[in-house]
Formats: structure tokens, sequence, C-alpha cells
């Protein structure tokens, strides 16, 4: 029996040889920077009985965040939201915010980390689901790409 | 590149000789082609499903790494050549530091041409050429746009896609296992090109195209080795056949529901811009370690969307030969595939049991129903029409006849009624207003008093007392309402199916029946929702008040597996990747449901039915401290009630009216959320077509009817 199916099994192969020729190889990957961690909120603001408040603050540069929220209550149960902003509380009950973490308790105090984020502005939406007012603690920290964890 | 994009060119071009030249079995001798028509006919379709792996060049490689992919093809043999289409999944991580983020889609929905090189033996290498659209998506926040999108909601993907072009060789091998499958190893080169993508959140230059070496591993698969559901032919092998003269046809069956669940997810990610539908090999192992929770759809997604496409995969099966049980265990499988590997959101519980168990709920009824409008002997218009109306009723199944050639031949219909159309059954049509109000206490209510346009489909088959036989869904009841005005038109199904049952007196036409009932409840409209999937056990009595009037009841102690109701605190549940504020919560719980009709001469004159149903929140409107918010100390407490007459005026026609009213009792242990209790209650009134299908025997009138000579 006579091979035929050789030939272009051969040119395919031939083709693939093309993969790392110059042209098809990798340019340099994303810049890098030393590790720089920089609060871009701090606030302890008041959040009554059965609303939400929002806090708006701004990141530089591309990095991950580490938002920790903590509250005096024990009986309290607060929800944090981490939104792209704008992000009022009318736009967040419509459906309409992007909404990048959103964390209840347990545990008390939260704390979450995001994924990558990139620069501009960020809401942070408080809820206070009880039927008493909270005063609450709330901390954004900035960890930049050049650093290993958040 | 450019050397490469040539050599490409010249590759597609290379199908076109398929047409000039002789296929393998033109040349086979005669008595080669007989020996394959009765015993090893030669595959039409086939199946390709492999995943890949490999490295990343060209420009987008600046930020995007280490391709893998996973791919679905469907093709149709031409001799030595195979032409087909096919979604390839594929996905990279990006560079470092940004190497935890989460991945880039890549979709490719690509024709293929493919030469076999070999048509013969069990080693058979081939090469392939393809072309089509890719489309990059990436899933991290990092690209976020900013500002958002004009309407944007959440569950958008807020990542901008790029549309392009991708062509690409696969030389590879198979390694024929048996009869249908093969082992499939192949090498890909591919190049893509989606026009400039902004990576600045990283500090890189725009890119716009990229080329991909993978390594890959499949299987060839031809489950129409023997073809679909075709009608029965001299040459096909005996085997079993359904009531409709199929050939179980397993192999196709989880074909169909394969690409019904692939396509449709790389159909979605091109219709809907949606965050959940960049599937690939990455989202789909997350998927599986992350395992199961709680999602966040709608509650007609949920409730009733996920139920239809269980149906859909159950019917790929029941529409194939197979019997009610193995096609519910497709829609289970169906199920599952969906939820690890079609789209990118976790898998959830109340997809699984929506899907699975409501699948095989509203799979069986509407192939019942599909059934009854069948007629393989008619011709003519008639014929068209009742193809088309069961083709809207039940799909898969339109489309398997549609392809098989059923469709359109003459042959006979199930030689049992039980099959097709039961003795015994109703219809109650009905068109008119429905009235809906609300009491003060009511918390989602956003209606007072409207007044909407109304049309009610009941609908049973066969009847618990007069079958002659009792297969799942053999008497099975359908309750189906569409509304205007409402936010969604369809606003109630419920569906009734009983899986087993047992006469408890004596005689073909016994007085009172036991069974184990399946039950789906759907009802969503603006003022309340609420759905689940139960297992009942129910007692059917009947009652002879006279010759022509009789009573029947039916009670039902129901398990609900997950039920569903609308909540005022379920906004609080844990969900990963929130798509959207859920306003019901869920739960498993028990209840009951009984009904009572009185049936004179062929009508149903009068009807009352009553539930209760007690769902304990298992995510939702819940909080339990310091454990999990996926805690249970919240309580709902369902209950309806309906009471209907229907007047005859003009043979089955004549006018109904009936009410009903809607009760839910929440309670919150927290002690932040207060109670609600809400209350709606509704009135419909109608114009209807009644009818009662085969009069029933009086109880003793079989047994003399056999005594006759």
């Amino acid at each position: 029996m006579t091979r035929t199916w050789l030939r272009p099994l051969v040119a395919a192969l031939g083709a693939l040889a093309l993969v790392p020729m110059p042209g098809c190889s990798s340019p340099a990957g994303p810049p890098t920077s030393s590790c720089t961690r920089q609060t871009v909120f701090s606030g302890d603001p008041h959040v009554p009985a059965s609303t939400q408040v929002v806090q708006t603050f701004s990141t530089p540069r591309t990095g991950r965040l580490v938002v920790t929220v903590d509250w005096v209550s024990t009986e309290s149960i607060i929800r944090v939201v981490l939104a792209q902003a704008p992000c009022g509380p009318d736009q967040f009950k419509v459906n309409g915010c992007n909404v990048i973490t959103d964390q209840v308790p347990p545990p008390k105090p939260l704390t979450e980390s995001t994924t990558w984020l990139g620069p501009g502005d960020y809401d942070l939406l408080l809820q206070n689901f009880t039927s008493v007012d909270e005063t609450v603690s709330a901390k954004v920290i900035l960890s930049s790409a050049g650093c290993e964890t958040p | 590149m450019k050397r490469m994009l040539v050599v490409l060119g010249a590759l597609a071009g290379w199908p076109l000789t398929a047409l000039a030249q002789p296929a393998d079995l033109e040349t086979m001798p005669v008595q080669s082609l007989a020996a394959l028509s009765t015993a090893e006919r030669p595959a039409r379709w086939g199946l390709n499903a492999t995943l890949g792996a490999g490295g990343a060049y060209g420009d987008l490689s600046s930020l995007l790494q280490r391709p893998i992919s996973g791919e679905l093809s469907l093709f149709r043999t031409q001799g030595p050549w195979r032409f087909g289409a096919g979604i390839n999944f594929g996905s990279f991580d990006m560079r470092k530091p940004y190497v935890d983020g989460l991945e880039f889609g890549l979709q490719q929905d690509f024709l293929s041409a493919t030469r076999m090189l070999r048509t013969q033996g069990s080693f058979r290498p081939y090469l392939q050429v393809r072309g089509g659209l890719a489309r990059l998506h990436p899933r991290s926040h990092l690209f976020d746009q900013r500002p958002l999108p004009e309407g944007f909601v959440l569950g958008d993907s807020p990542t901008r896609a790029a549309n392009g072009y991708s062509v690409g060789i696969v030389p590879g091998f198979e390694w024929n296992l048996n009869r249908s499958v093969a082992l499939d190893l192949s090498a890909s080169l591919n190049y893509f090109d989606v026009g400039s993508y902004d990576l600045a959140p990283v500090g890189l230059s725009p890119a716009n195209s990229g080329s991909t070496f993978e390594g890959r591993i499949g299987l060839r698969w031809h489950p129409d080795n023997g073809y679909p559901s075709g009608p029965r032919t001299s040459v096909e092998a005996d085997g079993p056949r359904d009531a409709w003269g199929l050939g179980r046809n397993y192999g196709w069956a989880a074909g169909e529901v394969l690409a019904i669940n692939l396509f449709a997810a790389g159909f979605n990610e091109h219709s809907r811009d949606g965050n959940l539908n960049q599937i690939n090999p990455r989202s789909w192992k997350a998927n599986i370690v992350e395992g199961f929770t709680y999602d966040d759809n709608e509650f007609r997604t949920n409730q009733f969307i996920h139920s239809y496409n269980g149906g859909v995969y159950f019917n790929s099966a029941r529409s194939n030969g197979l019997g009610f049980w193995t096609s519910a265990a497709y829609a289970t499988f169906g199920s599952f595939f969906w939820e690890c590997c079609g789209e990118t959101h976790p898998m959830s519980y109340n997809d699984m049991i929506a899907t699975s168990i409501g699948g095989y709920t509203l799979g069986e009824m509407t192939y019942r129903l599909s059934s009854e409008i069948l007629g393989n002997h008619t011709t003519g218009a008639k014929r068209v029409f009742k193809e088309i109306g069961a083709f809207a009723v039940n799909p898969v199944r339109g489309f398997n006849r549609l392809i098989s050639g059923r469709s359109g031949s003459t042959y006979d219909s199930p030689k049992d009624p039980m099959d097709w159309r039961p003795p015994q059954g109703s219809t109650l049509l009905g068109v008119g207003v429905r009235i809906v109000g609300q009491d003060a206490s009511g918390s989602n209510n956003q209606t007072s008093h409207n007044t909407y346009g109304n049309l009610i489909l009941d609908h049973t088959y066969g009847n618990p007392f007069e079958n002659t036989r009792r297969k799942p869904f053999d008497y099975s009841e359908m309750t189906l309402q569409l509304t205007q005005g409402e936010k969604n038109p369809f606003t109630i199904l419920r569906i009734r199916g009983d899986l087993w049952e047992k006469p408890l007196s004596g005689g073909d036409s016994p007085n009172q029946v036991f069974a184990v009932t399946q039950f789906y409840d759907y009802m969503n409209n603006n003022t309340f929702e609420f759905g689940g999937q139960s297992v009942a056990a129910s007692l059917y009595s009947r009652f002879w008040l006279s010759d022509k009037v009789r009573l029947r009841t039916r009670a039902s102690a129901l398990v609900l597996s997950l039920g569903a109701v609308n909540s005022d605190y379920a906004d609080i549940a844990r969900v990963a990747d929130r798509e959207r504020l859920r306003e019901y919560d869920y739960g498993p719980g028990v209840g009951a449901d009984t009904s009572a009709d009185l049936i004179v001469g062929g009508q149903t004159l009068l009807t009352f039915g009553y539930r209760f149903q007690w769902i304990s929140v298992t995510n939702g409107s819940v909080y339990s401290k310091g454990v999990s918010s996926l805690g249970s100390n919240a309580n709902h407490y369902v209950q309806y009630g309906l009471a209907r007459f229907f007047i005859p005026v003009y043979k089955k026609f004549g006018l109904g009216a009936d009410g009903f009213i809607f009760s839910r009792k929440s309670r919150y242990s927290e002690p932040g959320f207060e109670n609600i209790d809400q209350t709606n209650p509704r009135l419909r009134v109608f114009l209807a077509f009644n009818s009662y299908r085969g009069l029933p025997r009086r109880r003793g009138e079989a047994a003399a009817e056999a005594a006759v000579p």
C-alpha cells in the first residue's frame, strides 16, 4: 500500500515548524515595580438602622485591595459591598452596579482581599440590616503589582 | 507570520479538491458495500471532543500565556473527507505578576475540513484546516470598562470583548477503540486576530493578534452508528424499540445533550454580554473544585427556564428510544454538565434540582403532549400542522423526527393508546380576565386590584382509576396560565405526574388508588413567587353520588426537595459571583396538597384545591451568627386555596369562574428582621371549552362486562 497520506502530513508538520520563527516569538511581559502598600481609604462612618451609606475612594495604580470593616455591636449585621464607582444605594438596589466583592458576616470584623483591579474610583457600600444605628470602622489598603500577596 | 498565513491559506483551499476526488466508498467492491449495509453501515455523523494545552506567541503574548482549550465539533463524513463545525473554548493565563488573576477567554467558532489520510484500519492519520470567528473576552476586573457601558446591569460583563477571526491547521491521528469511538491525538497551530485590545491597565501597548500551539487529546465518536431515530428499515438490525418504533440510541442522545449545552454556551457568549459565558477548561476545573452553592438568578430563570432546559435534555433521550428513568438520568447528566461547564459561575444546588427533577417532570409532560398531537398515519396539510405543533411543544423531539425522516414518513402510530392518546383525559381551555388584590400587610406587593387578560389551560392525561397501564406519568395533570400585563406573561405552570400507582380496591376500575406523585410548581406574578419540586404520597378516591355524578378527591403528603418563595430579606443571601439581588428564599420542606372535583356526565363543574407548604430556609433571609450565613433560622408557611365552578352553556362550551387566595407567613428569628404576613386574593372569570374524554365505568361494571359471553 502506498502511503500517499505522508505528503500532506509532512507539509503540516512543516507548517508547525514555523511556530518558533522570529515574528512568532513572545514579546516582553508586563513591567513590574517594587512592592508598595498604601491606605486609600480610612474612616468611621455612621450607618443608621436599616440604611446604607456609600464611601468613595480612588486608587492611583493597578493593584489589589484589602478591605477591613468592623462595627460596634456583635448583634448588628453589616453588609460590605465594594463596587466600581459610581454605585449609589438606589443603583445598587436595581442591580445597576459593577459589584467586585459582597460580604456579610460572619466573621466580625470582615476582611476581604480583591483580585487585580485597575486604577480608578471605587465605592464602599455599608448596609446596616438591623434596627439600631451603628458606627463602622472601614479601611482599604492598596497593594501594588510588585507585592506577591495583597 | 506572513509565511505562516500563506501556508494556512494554501491549506484552506485544499478541501476544494474533495469534489474532484473519488470517495473511498465509491471504489469499494459491491460485496463490501452489501456487507456494510447489513452489518456495519458507515456512520454519517460524528462528534469530536478534545482538550488541548500549549504555548502562546505573537503580540498578545506580551500578556497572555499558557493557552488551554476544550472543543466540541460536529461533522459529517463524505468519503475520506469530514466537513464540520465546532466551538473551541480556550483561555489564557496572564503573565507575571498577574498570573493569579482570572483568565482571558478565547472562543473560536469554526468551520472545518478534515482529510482522513487513511480510511481503513485502526490507525487513521488526518489533517484538518479550519477557520472562523474568534472572540477574546477577559474575565479579570483589571479590564473593567470605565465608564461602564450604557444600561449596564449586574450580571453583564464589565469587560470589553474583542471580535475577529482565526485560522488553523490540525494534524493528528485517530486510534479506533471500537466501532463508534476513537482516541484522537493531534496538534494545533492557530492564528487569531481580534483587532486592537487596550492593555494599559497592565502597562503594555495595545495588541491585536496571537498564535497558539497546542497538543491535544480527545475522542472521536460516531453516535449514529445505526442511524439516529430513523424509520424502521429492512436492513436495520432488529433490537428493542419503543412504542413509536424507535431503536435505543444512547450515543445520539448523549451527543445531543452535550451539543445543546456547549452550542448554547457558545451562542450565549455572542448573544448575551454576560459575565458567565467565557467558559473554558480553567472555569470547568474551578467550578468542580468549588462545588455547589446557591445562585441568584431571576425566579423565572431558576424555576422555569432551567426546568425547561432539563426537559430538553430529557427529551434528547426520550426521543431517541429511551425510557422514562433512563431519560431522567440524561436530564441529571445534562444538568450537571451545564452547571460545571456551561457557565463560569459556580455550580448551584438549586439549578441541579430544578433542571434534573423539574426537567424530567416538564420533559415527560411535553413528551406526552407531543404524542397526543402527533399522528404517524396522517398525510398532507394535517400532517404538517401536527408536526409543527409537536415541534413547538417538544422541539428536540421535533428536531429528531425531522433529521431522521420520521416527520415526513407514513407509518403506524403506537398500538397502545396509553402511548399516544389515552382513552381517558380532560382539557379545559379558558379565556377571560384575572383580577388580583392585596391586603395591607403585603411586603412585596407592587400592585393593587389589577385586572389582566388571562388564558388558562388545564389538561389531564389518563385517569388513575381507569388506566389500563400504570407507567410513570400514565396519569398526569398540567395547569398553565398566561397573563397579559404581568412582569412575565407565563404566570403559572403546575405539573403532577404519578411515578408509581397501586390500586387499593379490586377490579380494573378501582375507586381508590395510592400513588407516588411528582409535583412541579411554578407561580410567578407581580404579587408573589412560589415554586419547587416535590414528591408526594397521594391517595385518589372517587365516590359515585348517582349514575352520572361523582366526586373525585386527591390527598397528597409532600416532601419538597427545594422550594422557592418570595421573601423580604433574601438579598442578604451569600451568593458567589453575584448577578443580581435575589428576592426569594430557597429551602426544603414538607406540605400537603388536596383537591376535589365534582364531575357531572362528561364535565367537571366544581373544583376545590388547597395547599400548605412549609419551607425551611437554607439560602436567603437567614443569618446564623458565628456559623455561617447559610443557616436555617427562617421559615415560610405558604398556603393557597382555589374554588372554581363551571356552567355549561352550549355542548362543551360554558362560563367559569374561580377564586384563589395566596398566603405567606414568614418568620425570621433574627431580632432585626420583622416577621411578614402576606395575603393576596385573586379572581378569574372566563369563557371555556371543557371536555372530559372517556366516560368512566362504575365499580363492578368491568366485572359484569367480563361475565357477558
